[in-house]
């Protein structure tokens, strides 16, 4: 008998499904409540298209190559996740993104891939805002890019709470 | 100016500065400050609550042990 297939996908695009919250405080971001989740604020409506970078995951190797044999083989090396930010619309009245982030501000930025939904799958990442650095062009609509520093390994696939 | 936010439904503080917290109050966040004198005033409400209506008991009994 050959290999089932993989149930077939219910596939979406995110705009208006994926969330992202910026929670301050979660007790264990390893398993955030409900009442936590609800204290974060939801940005997602002010991400412009294309306006997030990062928050994933690079891992590398390290050769572990012996004298039996010719073929260096690698064991998991370490975990780094580069540049993460994401981008912002700006308020003409300086009610945005860079009221609720200033420099140092540290929390979590919650990613609810497909939407705030009980049971379903999200990822909590610890980070810092390290900057934030507004768009100078002027023919595009003004906006803000968030850096953070991410400062514990993020928690990939935890269940949303209900 | 800096100030200590408080969620009552979590019971989380953090330290944040006056606008960031006037962004946080949609979410259920305010100054510990207020937190604490709101309770302090829920605590007084309840107290005298509890003596008027020991007031009332006294006043039922001695009305009646006069009957």
């Amino acid at each position: 008998m050959p290999a089932p297939p993989l149930s077939p996908t219910r596939r979406y695009l995110p705009p208006g499904i994926r969330k992202c919250y910026f929670v301050f405080v979660i007790a264990n971001y390893l398993l955030p409540t409900r009442a936590e989740l609800n204290s974060g604020l939801d940005v997602s409506a002010e991400i412009p298209t294309g306006g997030v970078t990062g928050f994933s995951l690079q891992g590398s190797t390290a050769d572990a190559g012996d004298m039996g044999s010719k073929f260096t083989s690698t064991v998991a090396g370490r975990l780094t996740s580069g540049t993460n930010s994401i981008d912002s619309y700006l308020d003409s009245g300086d009610v945005d993104v860079r009221t609720l982030l200033p420099r140092l501000t540290t929390g979590n930025v919650v990613w609810m891939w497909a939407g705030d939904i009980p049971g379903g799958l999200m990822d909590v990442w610890p980070v810092q805002v390290l900057t934030q650095a507004i768009d100078p062009n002027t023919e595009d609509v003004a906006k803000v890019t968030i850096q953070f520093a991410a400062t514990r390994v993020p928690a990939i696939n935890v269940r949303i709470p209900a | 100016m800096a100030v200590l936010a408080y969620h009552p439904g979590t019971g989380h503080s953090v330290l944040v500065d006056d606008a960031q917290l006037a962004l946080m109050r949609r979410a259920g966040w305010m100054a510990r400050s207020e937190h604490d004198e709101h309770e302090a005033a829920k605590a007084a409400a309840a107290e005298a609550a509890a003596q008027a209506a020991a007031k009332t008991d006294a006043k039922a009994a001695k009305a009646a042990g006069n009957a």
